[in-house]
């Protein structure tokens, strides 16, 4: 059981991706939100929540999933760069 | 090359001789306080710390040559006036003023100024129209009726052509580029996106989820624009 949820968290985040990188942004958070499910404290995928939402300009989602990273991994270097560019620019 | 003269170095003045400076332009900042001019003068071409009301002290510095003056000496309007007279009696060819009301915009003028800022009026009207319209991602305004505003894509443009959105038939605006963060992966395998701006569309052009549109028009018609779904 605990093998396979591994591999559902794995696939999910992969699937995520790969909707991310085709710019279908409403399937490629539906993924990393089942991958969240799986595992709430999953740095990846959280982290990738907040790239997203960044990347359709919402920062305001951006910086909450930021911020939940950086909560679990206070030296994420890539999350705490967001956030200063996300404070910066509003 | 130009070259540029800062008085005053509060944090306006301060902020256009840095940005001057970085682009490359021959900056000579004068401020009344040492400690200002001493955190300066490492970045531009010379830095003086002199009282600028005193004629004989711009004349010393060779301001005769400059090409534009920035003065903006803050609240003390009295001493923008003596400055901006000084700067205009030496033959500076174009002085900018900084001014904290019309009425001392207009005294600014008279005394020479070519033309007059109002920063803190104009960064809050810009703010207050910001914040009115969360869609709003910046906005210059090119006259009293004409406008250059850059929103978020409304959630009803998504998967359009800009031809079928047909907003220049529409509104009578023309979306001068689009600006579009691509989807890209890290070497980490991280996801990540690189910002990316497409100078003037055609129409052809499908605008997607998150596209920034910088868009020229009356500022009227702009206004629908920003409230659309």
């Amino acid at each position: 059981m605990m093998d396979n949820n591994v591999n559902k968290l794995t696939e999910y985040i992969e699937a995520g991706k790969f909707y991310f990188l085709n710019q279908k942004y409403n399937e490629a958070l539906l993924y990393f939100m089942k991958a969240i499910e799986i595992e709430p404290d999953n740095i990846e995928a959280l982290y990738s929540v907040g790239i997203l939402y960044e990347s359709i300009n919402e920062f305001d989602k951006a910086m909450d999933y930021f911020k939940k990273v950086v909560g679990l991994s206070p030296d994420h270097n890539d999350a705490l760069a967001h956030i200063n560019k996300i404070s910066k620019n509003e | 090359m130009k070259k540029y003269v800062i008085v005053g170095l509060g944090r306006f003045g301060q902020s256009v001789a840095m940005n001057l400076a970085k682009l490359g332009k021959d900056v000579i900042a004068i401020d009344k306080s040492p400690i200002k001019v001493e955190e300066i003068a490492d970045f531009v071409f010379q830095a003086a710390s002199c009282d600028a009301t005193d004629e004989k002290n711009l004349r010393d510095l060779g301001l005769r040559n400059a090409d534009v003056a920035i003065v903006s000496v803050g609240e003390d309007i009295s001493s923008s006036i003596l400055i901006t007279m000084t700067l205009n009696d030496l033959g500076v060819k174009k002085i900018i003023a900084k001014a904290l009301s019309p009425m001392q915009g207009k005294v600014l003028v008279k005394v020479g100024a070519d033309r007059v800022i109002y920063p803190e009026r104009d960064m809050g009207e810009r703010l207050a129209k910001k914040l009115a319209s969360p869609q709003l991602f910046d906005l210059i305004e090119l006259t009293s009726s004409h406008s250059i505003i850059e929103i978020l894509t409304p959630e009803s443009f998504v998967g359009k052509t800009l031809n079928t959105l047909s907003l220049r038939k529409k509104y009578k605006i023309n979306v001068i580029a689009i600006k579009r963060n691509i989807p890209e992966l890290s070497e980490n395998g991280a996801t990540s996106f690189e910002e990316n701006i497409l100078l003037s569309p055609g129409p052809d052009e499908e605008i997607m989820k998150g596209d920034i549109l910088v868009i020229l028009g009356e500022s009227d018609k702009l206004r629908i624009i920003e409230h659309l779904k």
